[in-house]
């Protein structure tokens, strides 16, 4: 069986760290060689995760496969743990398919002060911090990964980010880095507490076995600082205010990856930590995530109706997207996480998808400003502004299209939350939520619709009447394609994602409820 | 025949396919791509038919059901995909196809020439697909699914020409307004499922598994109400009722035959369709049946006079839809789920014919305004002579397809009302007053459309401008004139490019076949649909056996009761045990919806067939409705009979035309107090909040860090911890500056120390010893 | 025989040495001195074999003498050179003047 070849997932996580080595070492005037180069090693690395997709056995995927173990560093007992499941997996592929679609667009496109070298090799460095999050299945391995992260776009927002990137860059890096030393106490009491019971234990696994160690109090405190590192991360509602200063001032490419992976390490830190390890304290902090979740949706959208910058409009719709997974893992039923992961990777996928487009656009208007671009896209560019209007529908969860899913299972999850939470008498404050969230999707199609019309509707003005603006480029369609066909697809079978992860998520919640 | 029943999907496949194709190879076709959607359409109709007919001929049938599994959703639930398909599934494949079929035949000649053309027949391909996905639905998810998706459908072809303002405005008031509503389909959807995931079904919005669990009474009765209240909310909106249907007349800024295909014959009926679809469910709680028909009843009576005061045709015949569906509504409300539904049906079929004709008359006077209209049967006499046919079945003229509908509508409230039920009264007498509305503007457009002179879009647009100038004084708001506008642009943007191939700019001139075949055809369509209710359909030599209401009544809704009806009927018979029974029918305690009249027998008495049943002729319904329809007409002829009034008398009615002209103020109320205040007030302060109060915090944590930072550099760590380590360091300095004096480089000074050393050490170990 | 006077003759030769090296600024004189000192210590060492080792076959106190002379005569060659170059570079053989080792 090719599942059992754990190598083969180390092979897909170093391989970009040995490409940005590579690149490091190539000469910064081989700027062709470079750009190309980093297509094919991250091509070379989502062909692994595709043989890895293929290997792996979807009757079976609650169980990790891929699984290697080996002893790392034994003075504390962690360990290089690492495997897949059918909760890992999506994100996973996802991270993949997302960097390789960057490293085909950045052949092109490439923001001041160009320098692909250093550009590629930190994107690379990036994927493989982004991967191992998603493998991980030690909690000292875990946080390794997730700090990884911070430095390589640390440096792609602060070097290659727009006016505002010093600013951006270091907010982005002292937040998040302020909600990681919460979650790095909580996992040191998390180990304490599990030394006595667990064999190994910072191991996930291990822990969400032996889940409901420790005593209410200590349950209580150590989910706060875990949900504090993974909420700024989401971000929940109102750790979000890092998100709209870094997304407007990224490179495209940083925008794509902000938005399709990191912020997923958040919701999926919460499913595979904080939930199965903690089930007390996620069950009494439940309704309070729920409420904010909410609160994200509809003050989010409200906040994008105000904003006057494409890009920091899609950023903010982040917080609404974000919102309704929050709500999906606030429901604490397997319905709500697979609605939850649904939206992860939905949201991945348009969001990504959504910052590409805002790239093209500000490459092409050289503004990102809605009333001076004042409509007319669809006459000066009809493929481009086809394109905007697909993915705005798709955002604003138009059945059909990726967006519905995971949004419309969140909601319904939400009707029917854990029966501990309809014990404890919150169902009334659950359909609640159920309404502000619908209230919601309508906020969301109304500041998406009132985009379109803004930017895509009507005829050019201005100085854009006889402006040369090309329409979609080859090296666009070659980027995008993949991620607009797998919109299309997710709406239409949306099996392809729920399917993979029902045995897994059925698992994860059968460890923590009774 | 039966096994056609499996294919149904065919029938909303063959449009999905027809619009992939259109899109990717529509440009290359020798007719642009109008010719798949339409092959492909008549494809399905043909089906549709063979459904429909099997149906109709072996009615009631049992619902013919298949689904596979969409998705699995955890804990053992299953989002699936299916086709439900029964009597009322078939009607409205039937309706749709059929319609559909019409419009598209008719857009070949209508959008010829237009820049978009191969788009447009695309878009109308992916409609139809959307609301036979809703039709064909077997469970509620995928209703919503197609509920969504001609909801898109319908926001793009309104805003076909969204090259102006205007017209991006209606589109986005559509989509908006009817997603306002659509809060209320999704929740009371997830409600209803989640009430019925309870009862431990894997298939939750399944909806035969609703409707059972509803009736088994498995479902609270707060689950019921909220859930279907929820979902009434979101037909509010599709449908256009009160107060939600703002969006319907704005609608008309799309090309007249989506007009005529989704926002009168199809989509607008989704919301009934639906409510009809779940029925049962809604029949368990006389508070929801109120609410029903209530806003039923308040859209019917209400719409109608604000037609009085419009001058665009369209306009005009959209207020009436607004109203017809209000009909539909407060039929289902009182009970009367065959009669609302078949009001369905009849609506379709004319309204669609009155739509065409419309925009038949628009494409030869290049204007919306009835006011440039004026003689026009002289001009286009197949118009002419469809159009009176549609405006005679919506006035409800005897035995033309709205007679038989309306007819039936206003029987069922009577004996609604009969049966205690007040709403039942008020639904009959208002409904009455309403089709008096209805044939007097209907009256008033045929008048002033095809009689008299012919006025032309020149001399005769500045009165009409006046007139609206004087309104104006009161209405003072701009969204009013831009609605003006937009007609103006609707017209300018469906005519313009017609303008090269129409070479009689003098005189209006009939339309060519491809307008004309769907005319006569709906026109030929609107008796037998009629006639089909059953209704005299012994004289006319079929059978009462077979009609409208054995086609589309399903078992569910046959065993349908309503649980309200025992209390209600206690409360008003009192303790008169013999009417009691009559009510109480065969079934005992409660009133039994789902009896045959042919079951039930005599003693039933009439409460029983008229929830649902062969609608009978009540000949003082029928006096009452004759009498309103010739009062109408007759009115209608003494004011515009001789053409053009100088001054139409509804616009001298003070503060009633006021309030008609500006729609009731619903459109302001709305702007004013909706979108206003969520646009420039909430979502300012929201982004307020999130850029000055809450980065604000973030923003004075990291500015009291940095202070922090500060004093702690410069005080505790520059002064104090550094300050130490400096100090070691400068004394260490010092001291060795003394120290190495020591080391004078003089060997012999070391020799002197080196003895006094051993000297001293010496006596030292002397000593210790 | 008493051991009184090879003993007081080394205490006085090994003064005479130290103050040599103490006091004296002449290098040639500084090293005769450490001369003098090594030779105590031989009149020492062959003093106590007699003492103390009487009748050892190995005679180690006169062995040791003769280590620590050929030792001092290898110093002296050493010194002697030493002192040889301080005179070419310096014109002096004064210590005083060597005083590069200093602070």
């Amino acid at each position: 069986m090719l599942n059992d070849q754990g190598w083969l997932l180390t092979v897909a996580l170093f391989l970009p760290l040995a490409g940005a080595g590579l690149m490091a070492v190539m000469p910064s005037r081989a700027d062709v060689l470079i750009r190309r180069t980093a297509v094919v090693l991250t091509g070379l690395a989502f062909a692994v995760v595709v043989v890895i997709t293929a290997g792996f056995d979807f009757g079976d995927a609650g169980a990790l496969q891929y699984e290697t173990t080996v002893g790392w560093i034994d003075a504390i007992g962690a360990r290089y743990h690492l495997g897949i499941d059918g909760i890992s997996l999506p994100l996973f592929f996802l991270t993949y398919l997302l960097t390789f679609l960057c490293a085909i667009y950045t052949t092109k496109h490439l923001p001041e002060p160009g320098k692909p070298k250093g550009f590629l090799a930190l994107m690379m460095l990036l994927q493989t911090g982004m991967a191992g999050t998603f493998v991980a299945f030690d909690l000292v391995l875990f946080f390794v990964f997730w700090e990884l992260v911070l430095v390589p776009m640390y440096f792609m927002i602060g070097i290659w980010g727009g006016p505002r990137r010093e600013y951006a860059s270091v907010k982005f890096f002292l937040y998040t880095l302020f909600g990681s030393v919460f979650m790095l106490v909580a996992f040191l009491s998390i180990y304490f507490a599990a030394r006595e019971t667990v064999t190994n234990p910072w191991d996930i696994v291990e822990l969400t076995q032996a889940a409901g160690f420790g005593s209410s109090t200590f349950q209580t405190w150590a989910f706060l600082g875990i949900f504090l590192g993974f909420a700024i991360k989401v971000p929940m509602w109102p750790f979000h205010t890092w998100l709209p200063d870094a997304h407007t001032e990224a490179p495209t490419v940083g925008s794509v990856l902000l938005a399709g992976v990191l912020l997923k390490m958040g919701t999926y830190g919460f499913i595979r930590i904080a939930l199965p390890i903690l089930p007390d304290g996620a069950m009494r902090f439940a309704p309070l995530i729920g409420v904010l979740a909410v609160i994200g949706i509809i003050y989010g959208s409200l906040c994008c109706i105000a904003q006057s910058d494409v890009k920091r409009l899609i950023a903010f719709s982040s917080v609404g997207h974000m919102g309704f997974v929050m709500l999906g893992i606030a429901s604490m039923t397997e319905t709500g996480i697979q609605a939850a992961l649904y939206g992860n990777i939905a949201h991945g996928v348009v969001t990504g998808m959504l910052f590409f487009l805002a790239g093209s656009l500000h490459e092409r208007y050289h503004t990102r400003d809605i009333a001076t671009i004042g409509g007319g896209m669809l006459v000066k560019m009809p493929r481009y502004g086809a394109l905007l209007v697909y993915v705005s529908m798709a955002s604003l969860g138009l059945p059909g299209l990726a967006g519905f899913w995971g949004e419309f299972t969140a909601l319904w999850a939400a009707r029917s939350p854990a029966e501990a939470l309809v014990a404890d008498g919150y169902s009334g404050l659950y359909l609640a939520l159920v309404i502000g969230g619908a209230v919601g999707t309508v906020l969301t199609a109304g500041y998406f619709l009132w985009l379109l019309q803004r930017v895509g509707l009507g005829r050019p003005t201005g100085k854009w009447v006889e402006a040369k603006l090309a329409d979609v480029m080859t090296i666009e369609w070659v980027s995008w394609t993949p991620l607009l066909l797998l919109i299309l697809a997710m709406g239409v079978a949306p099996v392809i994602i729920f399917g993979v992860q029902d045995a897994a998520v059925a698992d994860l919640v059968r460890s923590f409820t009774p | 025949m039966e096994q056609l029943l499996d294919y149904a999907w065919l029938v909303v496949a063959l449009p999905f396919a027809a619009a992939v194709l259109i899109g990717a190879f529509g440009k290359l076709m020798p007719l642009k791509g109008s010719e798949i959607g339409i092959a492909a359409v008549f494809v399905a109709w043909l089906i549709s038919l063979g459904i429909g007919g099997y149906t109709f001929v072996n009615g009631p049938i049992e619902a013919v059901e298949s689904s596979l599994t969409w998705a699995p959703m955890g804990s053992g639930f299953e989002i699936q995909l299916g086709q439900y398909v029964d009597g009322l599934t078939a009607m409205m494949l039937v309706l749709v196809t059929t319609v559909s079929l019409g419009v598209q035949l008719y857009s070949r000649e209508y959008m010829h020439g237009e820049e978009r053309f191969t788009y447009f027949f695309a878009m109308l391909s992916l409609f139809t697909f959307s609301m036979l996905v809703l039709v064909v639905a077997n469970n509620t998810l995928q209703a919503v699914v197609g509920w969504e998706l001609v909801g898109l459908c319908s926001f793009l072809l309104i805003g076909f020409y969204w090259h102006e303002k205007p017209n991006q405005d209606a589109a986005n008031k559509a989509f908006l307004t009817t997603k306002f509503a659509d809060i209320g389909l999704i929740v009371g959807v997830i409600v209803l499922s989640a009430g019925v995931a309870q009862t431990g079904s894997s298939t939750p919005f399944d909806i035969e598994t609703t409707i059972d669990a509803a009736m088994g009474g498995e479902l609270s009765t707060a689950t019921i109400v909220l859930g279907c209240l929820m979902i009434f909310l979101g037909a509010v909106g599709k449908s256009g009722q009160m107060p939600l249907h703002v969006w319907l007349p704005d609608a008309m800024a799309g090309p007249t035959p989506v007009s005529a295909l989704i926002h009168a014959a199809t989509m607008v009926t989704a919301g009934v369709f639906l409510v009809a679809r779940l029925y049962p469910v809604f029949a368990q709680s006389l508070v929801v049946m109120n609410t029903v028909a209530i806003v039923g009843v308040i859209t019917l009576f209400f719409a109608g006079f604000v037609a009085l005061v419009q001058d665009d045709i369209k306009k005009v015949l959209a207020y009436s839809t607004v109203s017809q569906l209000g009909y539909m509504m407060a039929a289902l409300g009182v009970g009367g789920y065959t009669a609302g539904i078949f009001h369905l049906f009849t609506h379709g079929f004319f309204k669609a014919l009155l739509f065409l004709g419309s925009g038949s008359l628009i494409h030869a006077v290049h204007s919306n305004n009835m006011s440039d209209m004026g003689g026009m049967r002289k001009y286009m006499p197949w118009t002419f002579a469809t159009f009176i046919i549609g405006s005679l079945a919506l006035a409800g003229f005897p035995l033309t397809a709205g007679f038989f509908s309306k007819d039936e509508v206003l029987v069922a409230a009577q004996i609604w009302g009969d049966a205690g039920f007040t709403m039942g009264t008020v639904v009959f007498w208002l409904g009455l007053a309403g089709a008096a509305v209805t044939t007097f503007y209907m009256a008033r457009a045929c008048f002033l459309i095809f009689f008299g002179e012919h006025r032309g879009v020149h001399h005769a647009a500045v009165p009409t401008h006046d007139e609206h100038a004087d309104e104006h004084t009161v209405v003072e708001h701009a969204v009013e004139a831009e609605e003006a506008e937009a007609a103006a642009h609707d017209h300018a943007g469906a005519v313009s490019s017609t303008d090269g191939h129409d070479v009689h700019h003098g005189s209006p001139h009939e339309s060519g076949w491809q307008i004309l075949v769907p005319l006569v055809m709906l026109a030929v369509l609107s008796f037998p649909v009629g006639f089909a209710g059953g209704f005299l359909w012994d004289e006319v030599g079929g059978s009462t056996e077979r009609n409208f209401e054995t086609w589309t009544a399903t078992h569910d809704i046959e065993e349908t009761t309503y649980p309200f009806a025992a209390a209600a009927e206690a409360g008003a018979e009192g303790g008169e045990a013999e009417e009691g029974h009559a009510l109480a029918g065969a079934d005992g305690e409660v009133l039994a919806a789902g009896a045959l009249a042919a079951e039930g027998g005599e003693e039933h008495g009439e409460s029983l067939h008229v929830l649902h049943g062969a609608p009978e002729f009540h000949l003082d319904v029928f006096v009452y409705a004759l009498i309103a329809f010739l009062v109408a007409v007759g009115g209608a002829w003494v004011i515009y009979g001789r053409g053009m009034p100088a001054r139409d008398p509804t616009f001298r009615l003070g503060p009633v035309t006021t309030l008609l002209v500006n729609k009731y103020y619903f459109d302001d109320l709305g702007y004013r107090f909706v979108v206003v205040p969520v646009r420039d007030k909430l979502s300012p302060a929201a982004s307020w909040t999130s850029n000055v109060v809450i980065d604000g915090i973030v923003k004075r944590v990291g500015g009291a860090a940095k202070r922090l930072g500060a004093v702690t550099y410069t005080t505790l760590d520059q002064k104090v911890i550094d300050g130490g380590i400096n100090g070691a360091a400068f004394s260490a300095a010092w001291w060795s500056d003394k120290l190495r004096r020591i080391q004078s480089g003089d060997v012999q000074r070391y020799a002197g120390a080196l003895l006094a050393g051993t000297i001293v050490l010496v006596l030292v170990f002397s000593a210790a010893r | 025989m008493s051991p009184l006077g090879p003993l007081i003759l080394a205490a006085f030769l090994f003064c005479v040495g130290v103050y040599g090296i103490i006091a004296r600024r002449n290098a040639v004189l500084v090293l005769m001195s450490v001369e003098l000192m090594l030779n105590a210590v031989n009149i020492n060492l062959v003093a106590f074999n007699n003492i103390t080792h009487q009748g050892d076959p190995l005679v180690s106190g006169q062995v040791f003498a003769l280590f620590v002379i050929a030792i001092a005569a290898a110093e002296v060659g050493v010194g002697l050179a030493i002192v040889l170059n301080m005179f070419r570079n310096r014109a002096s053989i004064d210590v005083d003047d060597v005083d590069l080792m200093r602070w």
